[in-house]
């Protein structure tokens, strides 16, 4: 039934991809730039998914509820996202910094590739996204939240309400922050903002509802710091007894390496509000869920992992587990194969590009370096890849240094650019990542061949 | 550092540079303690031993404020009451955030090209630095006037208060409201219009 249905689309997509570049060609442009609905859209094939992908922001993978990790929390929403889909608990992030890692999700590419590399690059105009191919396809396309890549704001090909916020260089605030809808400021007074998003993303869903599957993206600040939960939130885990790790201490937030991570304080009182944040983000992707139908894709994950004392750190951006380990949860009633699975090949933020094209049955660009991860969902055999290539670039003034990695079922090795040594982690064993064994004669071969991998992996990536 | 012998410069030579150097010692103790706890805490962070460890830590970290941030409270009425002029009490005022300053760039130059590093040594924290010792050399010379003259109103001045208020402003603009988002986002701009 899959191959018959396939096949018609095939047939069907290429005269629905060229009426829909065809009609965007000739659809000219609104009064602010942005790209008009064609005038003659193609038209989904019957059958196509809505695709709901909810992008959080420094929510690190141990952190759900499901997983035990973190005994007093509480993330009932996304757990039971979990429970009803697929949990991949071995998700990484290709670069684990905002702005990069927002223009992967949206190219499928690495920082190296699509250009945004830190959080001072901005996103060229004109670069592909998903947006495009889906808008093409026939998809009713939104984006809504944080965008946080300098310069202008963009003109995203296909993107019909495109809602974000430029205060603070793009970070945002939780309260009363100011939105841009469409290209027209508009003031939030008495706003939450992840409530203020999921509700515009919930009006858009149902403004725009004329029978063409939709492709939405909730890109929330949270939990990203200033790390402030909404107010009957607020205390909710100041009772919690915090057990950080070994090497890390209260006031290691006034350090050099993290200062720049707006968490000057106690270490422990931002990691309480962190919690409670991401409680209140659950508590709007419950609601948000809640009108997906069974024939909606839902994709949760995060921009980035993030250190809480680890290695002595407080922030993102190393290639160690915390920061680049990010949740990864696909709900998907009508296409799972075995919800509540919890499947360990390691996936990319740079899947999701391929992966939501390969679901509306588009054609994945070559130019995407990322793999659907859909025969996985439906439990396909599939020849998967065994280890993943990481690339940081430097991000001024956070003292950390341009570095790739390579992190395999077993070990983790990274090289940096200048500053500091190569590392090796047996993450196995040593599953924190705090005995670095690069100097350790008896792992000279092993980082002989991940030192080899790496370069080949560098060559084929960057 | 000079290679010639203090006596060779005369008497009178060498007794100015005595009590320049006598004038300068506030400032060369607090520069000294912040050097020697930022170091100790270079060699100490990330190495555990127990529960001292934390606590520790911890202590060197808020220790280190100290010099950097509110040693004016001292330096600078210790220096005037020394025979410094205003000028060079401003010079060892500045001494211990300027020495932070470098000893930041320093460290920043292991993780960005020079020019960079040095850039990084204006960052909001040296500012707030700067503004936080004007405010504590305010204070410091407040607290000394009035003790001096044992009186309030005999004591004060309004060049104290002028230096407390505008200090204060600079801190709390650079490092504390809001976290010191809004110096360091246009910190961050600027470096990105220079170096970008």
């Amino acid at each position: 039934m899959d191959l018959t249905r396939r096949g018609l689309l095939a047939a069907g997509l290429g005269v629905g991809a060229a009426l829909g570049v065809s009609a965007c060609a000739s659809g000219g442009s609104d009064s602010g730039g942005r790209p008009l609905p064609p005038e003659s859209p193609a038209t989904a094939p019957p059958g196509s998914p809505n695709l709901l992908v909810i992008f959080s922001d420094d929510h690190r993978a141990d952190h759900l509820g499901i997983t035990g990790a973190v005994p007093f929390l509480r993330t009932p929403a996304l757990d039971a996202l979990a429970s009803d889909g697929i949990r991949f608990d071995r998700a990484y992030v290709t670069t684990a910094l905002c702005s990069p890692s927002r223009a992967t999700l949206l190219t499928g590419q690495y920082a190296s590739r699509h250009g945004v590399q830190n959080n001072l690059s901005a996103w060229t105009p004109g670069t592909p996204s998903f947006f495009d191919s889906l808008a093409a396809a026939g998809y009713r396309c939104a984006y809504i939240g944080k965008w946080h890549m300098p310069g202008d704001l963009p003109d995203l090909p296909g993107v019909e309400r495109f809602v974000t916020f430029t205060i603070e260089e793009g970070q945002g605030v939780y309260r009363d922050c100011p939105l841009i809808i469409d290209g027209v400021e508009t003031e939030r007074p008495g706003t939450y903002v992840s409530t203020d998003l999921t509700d515009l993303a919930l009006q858009w869903l149902a403004e725009s509802d004329d029978g063409r599957p939709y492709c939405l993206v909730v890109a929330h600040k949270a939990v990203h710091h200033e790390f402030e939960p909404p107010d009957d939130l607020l205390g909710t885990y100041d009772d919690v007894d915090i057990d950080l790790p070994d090497e890390a201490f209260t006031y290691q937030t006034l350090l050099d390496r993290n200062v720049w991570e707006g968490t000057a304080g106690r270490l422990q009182t931002s990691y309480r509000r962190y919690c409670e944040t991401l409680l209140g983000l659950d508590r709007e992707i419950d609601r948000l869920v809640a009108q997906a139908s069974d024939d909606t894709v839902v994709i949760y994950t995060s921009d980035n992992g993030y250190s809480w004392g680890e290695h002595v750190l407080t922030g993102k951006r190393w290639a160690y587990d915390d920061n680049i380990r990010v949740p990864f949860i696909v709900r998907w009633p009508d296409g799972i194969a075995s919800p509540g699975t919890v499947i360990d090949e390691p996936v990319l933020n740079a899947d999701i590009a391929p992966t939501l094209l390969d679901l509306a049955d588009v054609p994945i660009p070559a130019a995407m370096q990322g793999r659907s991860i859909a025969p996985l969902l439906r439990g396909e055999p599939v020849e998967w890849r065994d280890e993943v290539f990481y690339e940081y670039f430097a991000d001024f003034p956070y003292q950390v240094p341009p570095s790739q990695a390579v992190r395999t079922d077993r070990w983790l090795y990274v090289e940096y650019d200048r500053g500091l040594a190569p590392e090796l982690y047996d993450t196995v064993a040593d599953p924190e990542q705090q005995v670095n064994l690069v100097e350790d004669p008896a792992y000279a071969a092993t980082r002989q061949e991940l030192s080899q991998r790496l370069a080949e992996l560098r060559r084929e990536h960057t | 550092m000079s290679a010639v012998p203090a006596d060779a410069m005369g008497p009178a030579a060498s007794s100015e540079a005595r009590r320049t150097w006598a004038m300068a010692v506030p400032a060369v103790i607090s520069v000294a303690a912040f050097l020697v706890i930022d170091l100790l805490l270079a060699a100490l962070v990330g190495r555990p031993w127990g529960p001292a460890y934390p606590v520790t830590l911890d202590g060197l970290v808020l220790l280190r404020m100290g010099p950097v941030f509110f040693s004016g409270l001292l330096v600078w009425p210790l220096m005037r009451a020394g025979g410094a002029t205003r000028a060079q009490a401003v010079l060892g005022l500045l001494a211990t955030p300027v020495a932070f300053a470098i000893v930041s760039g320093w460290r920043a130059a292991a993780f960005f090209p020079p020019l960079e590093a040095a850039y990084y040594a204006t960052n909001p924290i040296v500012i707030g630095a700067i503004g936080a010792q004007v405010s504590s050399a305010g204070l410091g010379a407040l607290l000394f006037a009035v003790r001096r003259t044992r009186s309030l109103r005999a004591g004060w001045t309004w060049g104290p208060i002028i230096a407390i208020v505008a200090g204060t402003a600079v801190t709390v603009v650079a490092v504390i409201w809001d976290g010191g988002q809004h110096l360091f986002y246009p910190w961050v701009v600027l470096y990105g219009r220079i170096f970008g």
